[in-house]
């Protein structure tokens, strides 16, 4: 008996009409049911529908054409062994009808499934890269820090002057933090800035100290300050002392270089004894001047120019804008003893104080300390990018913490991502800001997924190194001009971009300074030097003399080379006597010829770039006083 | 014999099995079964294709526009039958020059009907 004979007899098949309605709803079953197939028929059809996982109206259509396959096999003769035999392995099948099939969806269904897998891949790629970023680590291979120290390293150890510094600050007791206001160094303090009178209190306090400003006097004479920066504190700081800022002996580090820091974070711990020390051989000075004293008076004179010069040893900018503001205190005291005590000069040692001034250069030590910048803007380049081996990089997410840390004002990463451009995301900004400053969790995870973009953001290695050169460079020139001849909106001023892309140019933007003011530093301290120098020329011809001369041109060349200008035009400088003596000044920030009346607040009026409009302003009133020294 | 319709089996997923079905359909529509038999029985059994493979084709060549498929349920039993639309019509006549002269060139190397036969005894042997 053939097969087909015992098939069992179809099952009803819904009439035409219902039939598409009735379909979707009869499952896979119901179907193989329809065709009354045998059983391992009908494990076949099932295997490959179900297999096949397709939606389920497709599923029903195959099954409805698999079905019908086995039956009309069947009902041909064809036994169900061999018909399952020729129709090969459902699971192959399964997979082939469903690669099939899907080809055979609608075409928005393809652009949505085609989008979905782009989107997931991408998405894989892109935590993959993130991941991939958020784990590049900086490579370190310069010591910075030596660079720094060079200088200080190549003063022999019977030279170094810093050792007796440190052991008058101690003796002097300048570390005292918790010093009140009416402690002796306050009154000291407020003495010289405030041009108060010598107390019996603090010249007895002088007195008894005379041995340590004798050791200051004794340092300030060595050929160099020899102090070794270091990550911490050395041996060679203020263990053990009431200044608990400068750590406790079990704190110290021997090595200077044994940490391996940013260079930004050195310590210089000596740069305030050294302005505290100058104060009081200034007041020191005066002291002398009054108990005629001219020997004590010079050596504190000649102490505090050596200090200055000890100050702009190692090339960091802020040494030698300590190193200026000390040589603005010889200045005062100079101009000041000149004024009052002229007896105390003689023409030789006013002629030597001249020499010695000319050949003060406040240009030079900020151009050294802007190559201490660049080493230490180095050293933070390397301790945040990456380094792809041929001295180019990206910012990490190392660098980027490392940033945030160095500087506490930095933006957090997400801020700058986020509110880069953008009125429109500052609602997102902020909230983003309050999220990841919250959550410092949420923070590194944002930092990580950001790294993609955040590294496409900010400049690589060579483009920001190129552009913090570029500042310096300006800054360079800048310094090398009188600031006169500096227009008001400097079309070659970099900043401007760099403020405009401060995501790409973070790390300028964090760490980089504007050093608009150093040339103003810089040319204040000329200028003040240049008054002493007119000054000290006025005193000698008139000792020569009997009287000043009708204008300042006579004091030129015997005693004054060349004579300064007025360094808010460059024409000649303006000059009166009265009664009280003789009066050089500059026009000032108005740019008129007040007649020699200083202007009220000297230092805050040393504007050289005010608009047109705003010189009638009462604070930009009066002229620039070049001697004799103004008080204030 | 069998190593070689196996041999051909893998190979009809690829070219020869859409171009043998097509070629079936252009005189008149068929559904599944019918198109396997038609298969094995103007073949002679050589390119008795595993129907697990018949159905993918089928629905592969509708994915591209090459045949068209109704449902007719008129029927005892509904069937799905193939037809060949006019972009399948172009491309059999395309790909049925091209089948040509690869055959002519096979025979301009020796490899006619004639001369594979007794190979193919051998491998059935």
């Amino acid at each position: 008996m053939s097969d087909v004979k015992q098939v069992p007899a179809p099952a009803p098949v819904p009439d035409a009409t219902s039939r598409g309605r009735a379909m979707n709803k009869r499952d896979v079953e119901s179907i193989m049911e329809g065709f009354a197939l045998p059983p391992n028929s009908c494990a076949t059809v099932r295997r490959v529908v179900k297999q096949s996982k397709l939606w389920r109206r497709e599923k029903l259509a195959v099954a409805m054409e698999l079905s019908a396959h086995f039956r009309d096999g069947l009902d041909a003769g064809t036994s169900e062994a061999e018909l399952i035999k020729a129709f090969g392995d459902p699971v192959q099948a399964a997979k082939l009808i469903r690669r099939a099939k899907v080809r055979c969806r609608p075409m928005l269904w393809q652009i949505q499934r085609r989008t979905l897998q782009a989107i997931a891949a991408f998405v894989l790629l892109y935590v993959g890269l993130a991941l991939f970023y958020a784990y590049r680590e900086p490579v370190i291979s310069v010591n910075y820090l030596r660079e720094l120290n060079a200088p200080a390293e190549k003063v022999a150890a019977n030279d170094r002057a810093w050792p007796l510094y440190r052991q008058a600050v101690m003796d002097l007791g300048l570390l005292d933090s918790q010093a009140t206001p009416e402690s002796i160094h306050n009154q000291i303090r407020d003495a010289y800035e405030q041009n108060k009178p010598i107390t019996p209190a603090m010249r007895d306090w002088l007195r008894g100290n005379e041995s340590s400003l004798q050791r200051v006097r004794l340092a300030a004479a060595k050929p160099g300050l020899g102090y070794v920066h270091r990550y911490g504190n050395g041996p060679e700081d203020f263990p053990g002392t009431a200044n608990g800022a400068f750590g406790e002996p079990e704190s110290i580090i021997t090595d200077p270089y044994a940490k391996n820091e940013p260079v930004v974070s050195v310590l210089l711990p000596y740069l305030g004894s050294m302005r505290s020390m100058t104060r009081l051989l200034a007041v020191d000075a005066s002291l002398a001047a009054e108990e005629n004293d001219t020997a004590r008076m010079n050596a504190d004179l000649l102490a505090m120019d050596g200090i200055a010069r000890h100050c702009y040893e190692s090339p960091i900018l802020i040494n030698a804008l300590v190193g200026h503001s000390i040589r603005n205190m010889v200045l005062k005291s100079l101009a000041g003893l000149i004024v009052e005590h002229p007896a105390r000069f003689s023409d030789q040692s006013l002629q030597e104080i001249t020499h010695r001034l000319s050949r003060w250069d406040f240009r030079e030590p900020i151009l050294n300390g802007f190559a201490g910048e660049r080493a230490m803007f180095a050293d933070m380049v390397q301790r945040t990018y990456s380094d792809d081996g041929n001295g180019n990089g990206r910012i990490t997410k190392t660098g980027i913490e490392m940033i945030e840390a160095t500087n506490s004002g930095v933006k957090p990463v997400a801020e700058i991502v986020y509110s880069h451009n953008a009125s429109q995301l500052e609602t997102l900004g902020n909230e983003l800001r309050f999220v990841v400053n919250r959550y410092p969790a949420v923070r590194s995870s944002a930092m990580t997924l950001g790294m993609p973009v955040i590294r496409e953001m900010v400049a690589d290695r060579h483009e920001i190194m190129q552009k913090y050169d570029q500042v310096l460079r300006y800054y360079e020139a800048l310094l090398r001009k009188n600031h006169r001849d500096i227009p008001k909106d400097d079309p070659s001023n970099p900043w401007k971009e760099i403020h405009d892309n401060r995501s790409r140019n973070l790390l300028i933007n964090s760490i980089g300074g504007e050093f608009h003011g150093l040339g103003i530093n810089s040319e204040q301290g000329e200028v003040t030097r240049d008054g002493v120098l007119l000054g000290i020329a006025l005193t000698l011809y008139h000792r020569k003399e009997g009287r000043y001369p009708a204008t300042l041109a006579e004091l030129s060349p015997r005693y004054l080379p060349v004579l300064p200008v007025d360094p808010m035009t460059g024409e000649a400088l303006r000059y009166r006597v009265t009664e009280n003596g003789p009066i050089v000044y500059g026009v000032g920030t108005n740019h008129k010829d007040d007649g020699g009346v200083a202007t009220p607040k000297l230092r805050d009026a040393w504007q050289w770039r005010i608009e047109e409009s705003m010189r009638d302003k009462p604070e930009y009133q009066g002229d620039w006083i070049l001697w004799p020294m103004p008080r204030n | 014999l069998e190593i070689v319709t196996m041999e051909l089996e893998r190979e009809l997923m690829r070219g020869a099995g859409p171009l043998a079905v097509l070629k079936l359909l252009e005189s008149r529509e068929m559904y599944g079964y019918e198109l396997v038999e038609a298969m094995t029985k103007k073949t002679e059994g050589l390119l008795s294709m595993g129907q697990s493979t018949l159905y993918p084709m089928l629905y592969n060549l509708e994915a591209k526009g090459l045949v068209a498929g109704r449902v007719d349920d008129t029927g005892a039993r509904p069937r799905k039958y193939y037809r060949l639309t006019t972009k399948g019509k172009k491309k059999l006549q395309t790909e049925g020059k091209k089948w040509e002269a690869m055959v002519t060139a096979m025979g301009h190397l020796g490899l006619s009907p004639q001369s594979i036969s007794p190979l193919l005894q051998g491998g059935a042997a």
